[in-house]
């Protein structure tokens, strides 16, 4: 132990080399695309002083909840977000319920009027067969009360993040949401998706 | 006090790390577990080298030095505490802050995750009294050192 006390920041710092180098082998496009990455945004944001989720201003949205449909899936946005223009996701369920991850609930159901609080708000839905649909949101519903991790890697199904979830259920049906090929999964690159349509958007849009 | 300074910045510093590790472990699916439990083996033989070197086991010591290195994870607790139960606004997220904290402690909340209280999840509550685990995992740790070898540390 005593040697291990005089030489564990190199040991760990070869660790976490090690660890990182894996996932780059992993994924060899990624340091290639990395401007464009969610962790490029992420450090960008951070230098202007946008660590976290954003604030809510109070001007909240209009979105028309009369034309959601179970499986869509919602997103909401407010200024000072580090990760991206929108900052929240939502898998709609029916009956005016929607399935996301918040730190203190883990994966929950949470009642479909919140949205009305962000700034900007929109609806897509996934383009895919309504069997498949319901296939993605009985995977969702499989997920709940599990742990939320807002730095969730997209592989695994023990630790989840808002948009994780969203996007597994529907990968599993053979539609990758993610338009930046990215380790993470942010509501924007749902949003740019190319599986998905718009059916409603109120205020700013990226 | 110099030995509690000393030895809760180097478990500060491993715990800084583990944090690095353990989410970087999570990219490949039971990575994690394994990085969590190599922590905890760390931690334990952590406490009883410290037992050793300062020649004391006791709950004060080790408690100091455990506080000492949980100091970032308390104080977050006591912001989300002051939002929860008192709305006081805090700046930031010290929420996400808190969880992230004790990320390599994550794998093993994945255990105990339902809800228990007006929604709040049983692994978002653990996150308050992980600092106490921790202080008593050194503890215990520390108790099992009794008649080992003198400590080569040079003081």
């Amino acid at each position: 132990m005593y040697r291990f006390f005089r030489y564990y920041p190199l040991v760990l710092t070869g660790v976490v080399i090690i660890l990182a180098a894996a996932i780059m082998v992993a994924n060899p496009g990624y340091l290639h695309s990395l401007p464009q990455s969610v962790t490029a945004c992420y450090i960008g944001n951070f230098c202007q002083g946008n660590v976290g989720t954003g604030y809510f201003t109070g001007r909240g949205n209009q979105l028309d909840f009369d034309r959601l449909h179970p499986g869509d899936i919602l997103l909401g946005g407010k200024p000072g977000g580090a990760y991206g223009h929108f900052t929240h996701a939502g898998l709609y369920l029916g009956d005016n319920q929607v399935l996301e991850g918040y730190v203190d609930c883990g994966i929950s159901r949470q009642p479909v009027n919140h949205y009305h609080r962000y700034d900007w708000a929109c609806i897509l839905r996934v383009q895919i067969p309504e069997k498949n649909r319901q296939q993605a949101l009985a995977y969702a519903l499989g997920q709940e009360f599990k742990p939320f991790y807002p730095a969730a890697f997209k592989p695994g199904e023990r630790l989840w993040n808002c948009t994780k979830l969203i996007w597994a259920a529907y990968q599993r049906q053979g539609v990758d949401l993610d338009s930046n090929d990215d380790l993470w999964i942010t509501p924007d690159a749902m949003y740019h998706s190319a599986h998905v349509q718009i059916i409603d958007q109120r205020g700013e849009m990226p | 006090m110099k030995n509690t300074i000393r030895w809760g910045a180097h478990l500060l510093l491993i715990h800084l790390y583990f944090i690095l590790i353990v989410w970087l472990a999570g990219y490949f699916p039971g990575l994690a577990l394994l990085a969590m439990g190599v922590y905890l083996v760390i931690i334990w033989q952590a406490g009883r080298f410290i037992a050793h070197a300062t020649k004391s086991s006791s709950l004060m010591t080790l408690g100091a030095i455990g506080l000492f290195a949980q100091l970032p994870g308390l104080v977050l607790a006591g912001a989300c505490l002051a939002f929860y139960l008192y709305n006081i606004s805090v700046p930031g997220d010290a929420a996400f802050a808190l969880q992230l904290w004790h990320t390599p402690f994550m794998p093993l909340l994945t255990f105990v995750s339902f809800p228990v209280y007006q929604g709040y999840n049983l692994y978002f509550l653990a996150l308050f009294i992980l600092p106490v685990f921790y202080v008593l995992l050194l503890w215990a740790a520390g108790r099992t050192s009794s008649g080992q070898e003198q400590s080569p540390v040079p003081r």
